[in-house]
């Protein structure tokens, strides 16, 4: 009996893992970029080819690559539209700076139309709007994906690289964006841009050893304040909105350790937040109710720094494997991928 | 007693302000009151005493004619009054516990009388019951104990001659323990090195001359690391505590002050801070005391000349990294002005096994960079493979002609951009063969000066210039010359990506140059033999951004990974933290990363490698 214990206490590790089902898939996962939440369309890399997208039992290239390249598709559920985000050279030249080719196009259909170069393409699905970074130029572009044309820039207070790593934004209507930066003295300002007069007005500057993040689904927004270790040991989630361009937060998760956060709010389930927070014994994902703020452990890996949003479906990816926290674990029978 | 203590504490902290005291207490009542009034008189009246003692004994002109006929000597009552008022209090604790003790203070330029430092001093001789008071040379004085009862001082001072001093201050050494600081203290008082040390001290802080040391050679001999050790061991004889926790509690940035080796983590931070090519040590210690008090000032540190990726660790936890630190980095380079991080990296391992230094220089930076990388497929003949090159069409053979070239400002260097333009000069327009040209920001350059009429020039625009993609204007003799190109982007395989290519990956010409050998490091237990067997090995690989630092570059889309090469240095804490330095990261300021976050990066960044290669190595 006791040796069967010291076995359970020994597989622990293993099991903390496996106890959410892995991401199956025909192709090999490490290929797969995107599947949409019905299954029915898949980008994944062919090494030789490039992206390739399968859709109505049919298989296509779409961008062509080569084995260096890399690919990330970039998606908000809702939206009928991908960014697709192509690294050329992606095994030779490493740099969280270097900007990428930035492509839009339906989900599903075989056409891709480069748009511009950028970083950290993000949809926002309210208005059918993409926006991504331009580090020369220092600013935030907004595209509209169903005109195809260029809408506004967002101009960043500072000129340093470094700051605009961690820069957030969200389109709270077709008139203002709420945006973060950190300004001078590394501080992240919650800023809101209003397109009619081009007017940047600061609502709030936070310490510089927290970290904002936002989310949006459509119907809601969030703020999200995560401490940097170990100058501050909070986090926050705020549900946020605007009442005759008045700035009102309504806090619905308060905790004394500092969460890895990464937000996801636009899951389909609207009534619900996800979030990666620290336990006692780990890292795992959090399920915050924002209704009545009921918090949930979804996860028990004691590891899961990643929370990737598959339109809707949440994953994580530990050790090179990708495990479904909630959602369609197994799409082999129902994507059309060819062997 | 209460004058002892008066007197203690005058020496200790007014006598700096004696003028000041002086004038402000004239100008008071409380000069004609109290005890503070009483004793400077006192110290008056004394010093009074002793000068007309002084004259006194003097003009009897009992010059000591006989010194061997002498049966004692000792200091007359008036001039051991004198030294007790006048030497400073912190070495009168020794004063008189024997009197070899007091020989070597002498020796040592450490006591003082009236007229300062001993030279002539009043003694009192006996021979046989009758005693003679008179003034004698403080060279007789030790001289005539020296050979009489304080043999041994002679060997102490023979471990402090010109040639030895060196050897002597090696072994002393502080400790590390509380303990072992505190009886390595109690050692050094109780062997008689006191005396000498702080002689050294007083003559290198008042910059005076030392009694039997010349100035050149207690600035060969005494290194940084002593100096502040003699400052803290002198400021500090009688409590091993204070002395002790300059080396123990105060962490990584005071006591770099106290190493012998120079401690680049600091002085390049504090050469940041001050915006200065060269500090003082005054500088350096002030800049030290403020890292130690503001451990947040390291999480947002900014480095203008030198930048990259922020946040990073508090100065708490850095101190924690550095302390243990294997990688050579006295110098500094500039990740966020280098496009593609691999450079920054092998940049790196090169210096880690290089003896040379390279030099402070924002300007150089870039170039110090690609040509550490240069070098090595130039060890091997292998120059083909450099991407950059400048390139024109040759007159005569009417076909392009490109020559390699290390992007940056390289000045005299015959690969540097300067020099490769100069050549291609002299074949494109018969420029003298040996045409250097000058790499200047546009804004700095003024075609209207007398100094820019000739010669070649390279202008570029400072805000508006990456290594890629560069607007650069040629200029020679004052006119601008068309035809030149710079061509190449900077892309190379870090480990190899096709088997093809195996030979001319980075990890292997630094293997085939620098003659090196590869140890896979899959796990935990492998990395740490690594460093036990391996005392100057690198571990350096490749690995996603999104899983090393989540909490600052998140990874939103599945399989998304942003590969940076990093260093892991070493373990800091069991069982599992690593002090891992990304190439992006400022090259003083590694960061704390656990095992998991490490091996769950390489792993994540192996699945998408196109041989699923595993990119965790240990070189050495």
């Amino acid at each position: 009996m006791v040796s069967i214990k010291i076995i359970c206490l020994l597989l622990t590790p293993i099991w903390s893992k496996t106890d959410l089902p892995r991401f199956a898939t025909k192709q090999l996962v490490d290929n797969i970029r995107f599947i949409s939440s019905d299954s029915k369309t898949t980008y994944y890399v062919a090494p030789r080819s490039g992206l390739n997208v399968s859709t109505n039992y049919t298989v296509q290239n779409i961008l062509k690559g080569t084995p260096l390249d890399d690919f990330t598709i970039h998606h908000a559920k809702g939206s009928k539209y991908v960014a697709i985000a192509q690294q050329k050279n992606f095994h030779q030249y490493f740099s969280p700076f270097r900007e990428k080719d930035i492509y839009v196009s339906i989900i599903g259909s075989l056409k891709a139309t480069k748009i511009d170069t950028g970083l950290f393409p993000k949809i926002h699905p309210q208005l059918e709007w993409l926006s991504y970074l331009k580090l020369k130029e220092n600013k935030i572009v907004f595209y509209n994906l169903k005109s195809a044309q260029p809408l506004f820039n967002i101009p960043l207070p500072n000129n340093s690289p470094l700051r605009i790593l961690g820069v957030q934004r969200i389109v709270l209507n077709n008139r203002k964006v709420l945006y973060s930066v950190r300004n001078e003295e590394d501080s992240p300002l919650l800023n809101i841009f209003d397109r009619g007069d081009s007017k940047n007005t600061t609502l709030t500057i936070y310490n510089k050893f927290q970290r904002i993040e936002l989310c949006e689904n459509g119907t809601s927004n969030f703020l999200g304040l995560f401490g940097l270790d170990p100058q501050i040991n909070k986090s926050q989630i705020f549900s946020i909105s605007f009442l005759k361009n008045e700035f009102i937060e309504k806090s619905l998760y308060l905790s004394e350790q500092n969460d890895l956060g990464q937000m996801k709010c636009n899951t389909g389930q609207n009534d619900h937040l996800y979030f990666i927070k620290k336990y006692n014994d780990g890292v795992d994902i959090a399920q915050l109710n924002i209704n009545n703020s009921d918090l949930k452990r979804i996860s028990h890996t004691k590891n899961a720094e990643r929370l990737i949003n598959l339109d809707g479906n949440l994953l994580t990816q530990i050790d090179g494997v990708a495990y479904v926290i909630k959602g369609i674990s197994n799409v082999k029978d129902s994507d059309n991928l060819s062997n | 007693m209460w004058q002892r203590f008066l007197r203690n504490l005058f020496y200790k902290t007014w006598r700096p302000y004696y003028l000041l005291v002086w004038s402000l207490f004239l100008s008071t009542s409380l000069y004609a009151d109290g005890i503070v009034s009483g004793f400077l008189s006192q110290l008056e009246s004394q010093n009074k005493k002793y000068e007309h003692y002084y004259f006194k004994v003097k003009q009897k002109k009992l010059a000591l004619k006989k010194l061997k006929d002498l049966t004692q000597l000792e200091l007359s009552p008036v001039e051991y009054e004198s030294i007790q008022t006048n030497t400073p209090a912190r070495y009168l604790n020794l004063l008189s516990k024997n009197i070899c003790t007091d020989i070597d203070l002498m020796k040592n330029g450490l006591l003082k009388n009236r007229n300062g430092t001993l030279n002539e001093i009043i003694v009192v001789g006996s021979v046989g019951n009758e005693k003679i008071e008179f003034i004698t040379t403080i060279y007789n004085f030790i001289s005539f104990h020296e050979k009489r009862a304080c043999f041994k001082n002679k060997d102490m001072a023979l471990l402090f001659s010109p040639e030895n001093l060196k050897s002597t201050l090696k072994t002393l050494s502080v400790p590390d323990g509380q303990k072992q600081c505190e009886a390595f203290h109690h050692k050094t008082i109780q062997e008689g090195y006191l005396p000498y040390l702080c002689g050294i001290r007083e003559s290198l802080t008042k910059n005076t001359n030392h009694p039997f040391l010349s100035k050149p050679i207690l600035k060969k001999e005494v290194s940084k690391y002593h100096r502040s050790f003699l400052e803290y061991f002198c400021q500090n004889p009688d409590s091993n505590k204070n002395f002790c926790a300059n080396y123990i509690t105060e962490g990584v940035w005071k006591k770099a002050l106290t190493r012998d080796e120079s401690f680049p983590d600091l002085n390049y931070r504090c050469l940041n801070l001050y915006n200065k090519s060269k500090l003082t040590t005054a500088e350096l210690q002030k800049c030290a005391t403020m890292i130690q008090q503001n451990p947040d000032y390291c999480v947002f540190e900014n480095n203008n000349r030198f930048p990259h990726l922020r946040p990073g660790e508090n100065c708490k936890n850095l101190s924690d990294n550095l302390f243990k630190m294997r990688l050579k980095r006295d110098y500094q380079d500039c990740p966020n002005r280098v496009n593609n991080s691999v450079f920054t990296n092998v940049h790196r391992i090169v210096q880690h096994f290089s003896k040379a230094k390279l030099e402070y220089d924002q300007d150089q930076c870039i170039f110090q960079v690609h040509h550490s990388v240069f070098s090595l497929l130039k060890k091997l003949k292998r120059e083909q493979s450099w991407p950059f090159t400048i390139c024109y069409m040759s007159k005569i053979t009417k076909e392009e002609k490109c020559h390699p070239y290390i992007p940056g400002k390289g000045n005299q260097d015959p690969s540097s951009e300067e020099s490769i333009i100069g050549k291609s000069l002299y074949s494109l327009i018969g420029a003298p063969r040996d045409t250097q040209c000058l790499y200047i920001n546009q804004d700095d350059y003024r075609p209207y000066l007398l100094k820019y009429k000739n010669g070649c020039f390279i202008t570029y625009d400072k805000n508006n210039c990456s290594i890629e993609n560069c607007s650069k204007k040629i200029i020679f003799n004052g006119k601008e010359i068309k035809g030149i190109s710079f061509k190449g982007v900077s892309q190379f395989d870090y480990f190899h990506n096709s088997f093809k290519n195996e030979k001319n990956s980075l990890q292997s010409l630094l293997i085939e140059s620098l003659k090196l050998q590869k140890k896979e490091i899959l796990n935990l237990t492998q990395l740490k033999s690594f460093y036990q067997l391996h005392k100057n090995g690198v571990v350096h690989g490749i690995a996603c951004l999104e899983d090393l630092i989540p909490h600052i570059y998140q990874g939103l889309n599945l399989n998304q990974c942003t590969p940076t090469p990093i260093i892991v240095d070493h373990v800091i804490k069991e069982p599992f933290s690593l002090s891992v330095l990304l190439a992006i990261d400022n090259l003083h300021s590694p960061r704390t990363i656990s095992w998991k976050r490490l091996f769950n990066a390489v792993r994540n960044y192996r699945n998408l490698h196109p041989l699923k290669l595993w990119s965790l190595n240990g070189l050495y």
